[in-house]
């Protein structure tokens, strides 16, 4: 049994990966990484908020960051970001691009909510850190198969722990009607102004959908590990994803700004070999 | 379990280093892993360990998360916020939340509904102070035709939103005064969701924050 599992274990990462799709899951991390960035002006500048909303943030969490520095030091930090996530797009010095921007990524992701809690997942920088160390691990010239799969594993958890953490949360009741018709109705209430306008709400007058979206929502994120496992769910979990994804922007105002990440079960070392030269 | 940590607060700086620890872990096992499937399968041991027990656990040790997302079976009660300006006439306006950024309205929101009461009269004045001049600064930028919040300021309409999708309060320039915002207030909004979309739009308000009133010159 131990065996048959440690077997189970090294077939699962071992092997190589196409270096196609190494470089296109280094270049997905590093866009998806410097659309929010570009998208976040100088996060910097959160540090000279008044003291007061500080005050939570220990200083242990500080260190735990590495958020100790002048907030001018911190500017340039924030520049050379964009460069190294610039050049890890570009390909050029790769390894030291991904390791740089991970480190940094980790460093400055957490001023999106750190007055609030040191947990800024879900604000599109989380995959991306980890994913880009994880490729820096790796020396260029090698193209073992288990960084990628790695990424993708960090990735799948997303769904897994998701779905996870509402049932050991709220058991049984999570699914039910109330519960998705309470979260449309004051998730559209809260960012509507007319939210009997919204689709949402349309849904929320639909007991039955509003059951439908519960059990769907929790089966896909159940279902989408299966993509490490069977590759041809791919062709059914990724759509179904992003179609998730997309009706949660627009029923609940919920957006996912990793959604590009689903790109990384894309086998691009295939398509590249099946085009015609 | 996170909850029957919580009254050990001097556990609190400790976990922070446990998790700075357990990072650089990553880190150098990482370093190692180039070397060689022996070096790599300690890397993928530690990290599959790790994430799975956070995930289990639903305890954070960021970057490695639990991935909780509205998970809390929802309550029918609604807490929200609002910011008003208020112009030298004393004509009051709703601000748009987005003058705040890159501070995250979700953010600024639930750290002032729980903090504002707590806090001493310098305090609230200090803070009072910055959000009258991110709704003052976000005035101006809308009366010059660009957006009142500042993400946009390379990719326009293509920036990435923040995670939860608010709409717009300033729709038109009638929507900001002529002149500057004078004073600011932080109201703290509750209302009945289903009593709310059965017709009844009663909100209850408090005031939260009211900042000193400005001179308009």
């Amino acid at each position: 049994m131990a065996d048959a599992l440690a077997a189970s274990w090294s077939r699962f990462w071992a092997g190589t990966e196409s270096r196609a799709n190494l470089s296109a899951a280094r270049v997905l991390l590093a866009l998806a990484a410097l659309w929010v960035l570009l998208s976040r002006f100088d996060l910097p500048s959160l540090l000279n908020l008044p003291p007061e909303m500080w005050q939570g943030v220990t200083f242990a969490r500080r260190v735990r960051f590495l958020l100790v520095l002048p907030v001018l030091v911190e500017r340039l930090l924030y520049a050379l970001l964009h460069v190294s996530l610039l050049v890890a797009i570009g390909g050029w010095m790769p390894r030291l691009a991904c390791l740089a921007s991970g480190l940094l990524l980790y460093h400055f992701a957490p001023l999106e909510a750190l007055i609030r809690t040191p947990n800024p997942y879900l604000r599109g920088f989380t995959i991306p850190a980890l994913g880009l160390l994880i490729l820096s691990f790796v020396p260029s010239q090698e193209t073992p198969r288990w960084p990628l799969r790695l990424v993708q594993v960090l990735f799948c958890q997303i769904y897994l722990f998701a779905g996870y953490s509402k049932l050991v949360t709220s058991g049984m009741a999570w699914a039910t009607v109330d519960n998705i018709r309470n979260y449309l109705l004051i998730l559209n209430q809260i960012f509507f102004d007319r939210p009997e306008a919204s689709l949402g709400y349309w849904v929320a007058a639909h007991p039955a959908l509003c059951a439908a979206m519960a059990w769907a929502g929790l089966a896909i994120e159940f279902a989408f590990p299966a993509v490490l496992f069977f590759p041809r769910s791919r062709w059914v979990l990724l759509p179904a994803a992003f179609f998730f994804h997309a009706a949660n922007a627009v029923l609940f105002r919920i957006f996912f700004q990793s959604a590009i990440l689903l790109l990384l079960f894309v086998d691009w070392g295939a398509i590249s070999a099946r085009r015609p030269r | 379990m996170t909850g029957l940590l919580q009254p050990l607060t001097w556990l609190a700086p400790v976990a922070d280093l446990a998790k700075l620890g357990a990072f650089l872990l990553f880190l150098f096992l990482g370093w190692r892993a180039g070397r060689g499937p022996r070096e790599a399968s300690w890397l993928l041991g530690y990290v599959s360990c790790l994430t799975m027990l956070v995930g289990v656990l639903q305890h954070e040790a960021w970057p490695f998360t639990n991935w909780a997302l509205v998970h809390h079976a929802a309550a029918s009660h609604v807490v929200t916020w609002d910011l008003e300006g208020e112009d030298a006439q004393g004509v009051r306006y709703r601000v748009d939340p987005a003058v705040l950024q890159p501070l995250a309205p979700e953010e600024f929101g639930s750290w002032a509904l729980y903090n504002l009461p707590r806090l001493p009269p310098a305090g609230r004045d200090r803070v009072g102070r910055f959000l009258l001049e991110a709704a003052e600064a976000g005035r101006k930028r809308w009366q010059e035709g660009r957006a009142p919040g500042r993400n946009g300021w390379v990719l326009g309409p293509l920036a990435a939103p923040y995670h939860f999708l608010p709409g717009h309060e300033w729709k038109s320039p009638a929507d900001v005064p002529q002149g500057p915002f004078v004073r600011i207030r932080f109201w703290r909004f509750e209302w009945d969701a289903g009593a709310y979309f059965e017709g009844d739009h009663r909100k209850s308000r408090s005031l939260l924050l009211e900042s000193p009133k400005l001179r308009a010159d």
